[in-house]
């Protein structure tokens, strides 16, 4: 079982946070190369200034001692001066000619004007293997006398490294962060998906009533677990309405199964006149013939359930088919002294299947005609209620108990009175069929005294 | 009951896959003095047909090679005009009009009883040689029927009819001296494909008998127990 579980590390939550802490890692790669880079250049800047500012200096007291003739002693003193400062990163150099070092604390050099960076073997007293970087300025005070004045940036490197490396353990830690986080997400995640699978499995072993544990909260994983419970639900009256029908069918069907088989076994025992014979074979054929009306108005139900006749719907005036129905019925209304009568108003238009329709009205007319008393009146009408088309019909007989309304739609269901006389117990069922097929509701009422049914159809 | 032979025998050809029934209906069929020709698939029927030697045709809906309504459709887009009945397992709600629209004249679902199958055949093979006068006047014996102004009269006497009497009285009349079974007025009388619990075609044929034999001694309609209805002359 646990083999069909996702772990942790290929969930996709936690792929998620991996892929966050990566961008989150690049980006602080490139937020740490810009501050590198200013931070570089603006360390660099105040070092030109600071240089400069030097250099001046020099020039200016050469410039002022010239005139004595003091000019190159005055650029001296001068460097002598700053070198006295503690700062051991200053770097001066008095140069004349090519390689003779009037003053400073740095080696001769081959002179050229202009800001650039010289690199030199660290001193061996300091230790250290790693080459100096000296950024300066040079300049020549006369054609053959040449100042620089730069400074050591090694401690400006060090400092920068320093920085880097800070950087670097914030990136380390962070990418560590979002990882264990993206895991615990990834894990409470995991465990309301393992809650779902789990339902499902049990439901697929069998257990229908399973649901999802919700807490009732507003997540995406909480709607979508109460979506999928209500989806559950649905499914399981569905299957209860079908193993309900199926049971029904088994038993009722089985009845009349066996009284053919009684009948026969007793014929076979019993009979011996032709007579006898014919009397028999008349009854099991009434027998099958009545097996066989039971299955196929089932059939008929189930094709109407499946929508089969949504393609043929038109426009239908519910009068016209009430005074069809009226036409149809008059006569066996006569024959039960039924008094019969209709009011079908006109305009009442909706998409429908003009058959069904009729049939509707049919089944609820035979109803009225079987289960109540000769005279009994029956009345039908097809009017607006409430803004809605509908059709109702109602008799004054002795109604059915409030316990037992809902119940009459049911297939096969026949109340204890009206089981001794003919019928399959499907008749209603159909009603109720054709209705939810024409988007129609069914309200059955008591007609004070009697039965009364209203078929509301939506408006137009 | 005494065996009837039949009123016009026909030679009748069944298309039909399953022996169980094709045997059913032969034997049932050759009682009654029809001839009876059976084929077991589509291709076999159609070659049969083309032979232009039956007088009808049976057909199952669900047959090998080529099915029914295809072999009922191709006959009569050849223009071959053989009266055809469908005699099948399939009671879609839509099935009997496609099986009518392809060109069938009746539709008969499984399972059925003999004597509902001969009273579509008589109605079917009658209907296809009616004469051109039928269609404005019918007569059985004294009873006359005029179907342009909806009136009829027993010798000489109006018979006052509703409009769904005039059509039960029509529709017996045109089948004057055959069997017409229940399910075969609530197709064609009704235009009913459902079977009401009520009995509405007792109903309405008592209605019926009651103002045509008002004043007379003998019955016109007669009814055959376990059949259905029949209207003669004497």
């Amino acid at each position: 079982m646990s083999s069909a579980r996702t772990r942790p590390l290929q969930s996709e939550s936690f792929r998620h946070a991996a892929m966050y802490a990566g961008l989150f890692a690049i980006s602080m790669i490139v937020l740490t190369a810009l501050v590198y880079v200013t931070m570089d250049r603006a360390f660099k800047a105040d070092l030109m200034r600071a240089s400069n500012d030097d250099l001046t200096s020099i020039q200016k007291a050469y410039v002022a001692g010239l005139p004595r003739g003091k000019g190159v002693h005055e650029a001296r003193e001068m460097i002598e001066d700053r070198m006295l400062a503690p700062d051991d990163k200053d770097r001066f150099l008095l140069q004349y000619g090519l390689s003779e070092r009037l003053a400073g604390n740095m080696p001769a050099m081959e002179p050229h004007s202009g800001v650039f960076t010289l690199y030199y073997p660290r001193d061996k007293a300091s230790g250290s293997q790693a080459t100096q970087e000296i950024l300066g300025h040079g300049i020549f005070l006369a054609p053959n006398l040449y100042a620089f004045v730069g400074r050591d940036t090694f401690g400006a490197r060090v400092t920068e490294q320093e920085v880097l490396r800070e950087f670097g353990w914030i990136l380390l830690t962070s990418i560590l962060l979002a990882s264990v986080s993206g895991l615990l997400l990834g894990r409470s995640f995991l465990r309301r998906i393992d809650a779902i699978s789990d339902t499902c499995r049990s439901i697929m072993a069998g257990r229908l009533d399973e649901r999802i544990p919700v807490n009732g909260g507003k997540t995406e994983l909480e709607r979508l677990a109460a979506t999928i419970n209500g989806m559950l639900d649905r499914i399981e009256v569905l299957m209860d309405s079908l193993k309900q029908v199926s049971n029904d069918i088994a038993h009722d069907m089985r009845t009349p199964l066996a009284h053919l088989r009684y009948s026969l076994e007793r014929t076979k025992i019993g009979a011996s006149t032709p007579e006898q014979y014919r009397a028999a074979i008349e009854a099991a054929i009434a027998e099958s013939d009545h097996l066989l009306e039971m299955f196929a108005a089932l059939l008929r139900i189930a094709q109407i359930e499946a929508g089969a006749r949504r393609d043929g719907f038109r426009q239908v005036e519910l009068g016209q088919v009430l005074r069809r129905a009226y036409d149809i019925y008059k006569p066996v209304m006569d024959d039960g002294a039924h008094p019969f009568e209709i009011e079908a108003h006109d305009a009442l238009h909706i998409s429908g299947d003009p058959q069904l329709l009729l049939q509707m009205v049919s089944n609820l007319l035979d109803n009225a005609a079987a289960h109540t008393p000769s005279g009994t009146p029956v009345r039908a009408e097809a009017i607006s209620d409430e803004g809605r088309p509908a059709i109702i019909v109602a008799d004054k007989g002795h109604g059915v108990p409030q316990e037992d309304r809902e119940k009459v739609f049911r297939r096969f269901y026949r109340r204890e009175q009206s089981r001794t006389s003919p019928g399959s117990g499907l008749g209603l069922s159909l009603v109720a069929v054709i209705a939810g097929l024409h988007g129609a509701d069914i309200q059955v009422s008591d007609n004070a005294p009697g039965f009364r049914l209203a078929i509301r159809f939506p408006s137009a | 009951m005494t065996r009837r032979s039949a009123v016009v025998a026909v030679d009748i050809l069944i298309v039909e896959d399953d022996p169980k029934t094709a045997l059913y209906v032969t034997e049932g069929l050759q009682e009654h003095g029809h001839l009876v020709h059976w084929a077991m698939t589509g291709l076999d029927g159609l070659s049969q047909a083309h032979r232009g030697i039956h007088g009808l045709l049976i057909v199952d809906r669900m047959l090998p090679s080529l099915d029914g309504l295809s072999l009922v459709k191709r006959l009569r887009d050849e223009g071959c005009t053989i009266p055809a009945v469908f005699l099948t397992t399939m009671s879609d709600l839509n099935a009997r009009v496609e099986g009518l629209n392809a060109g069938a004249d009746d539709y008969l679902t499984k399972p059925f009883a003999i004597s509902e199958l001969l009273a579509r055949i008589n109605a079917v093979s009658r209907r296809t040689r009616r004469g051109a006068d039928e269609r404005t006047r019918l007569r059985v014996g004294r009873l006359e029927i005029d179907l342009r102004n909806r009136t009829a009269k027993r010798e000489g006497k109006t018979i006052d009819l509703q409009l769904q009497e005039f059509r039960l009285l029509e529709y017996l009349a045109h089948n004057a001296g055959r069997t017409v079974t229940r399910s075969m007025l609530l197709e064609n009388v009704w235009d009913l494909d459902f079977d009401p619990r009520s009995n509405i075609v007792e109903s309405h044929i008592s209605r019926l008998r009651s103002k045509l034999d008002r004043g007379f001694s003998s019955s016109m309609i007669h009814t055959v127990r376990g059949e259905g209805y029949v209207i003669r002359a004497n």
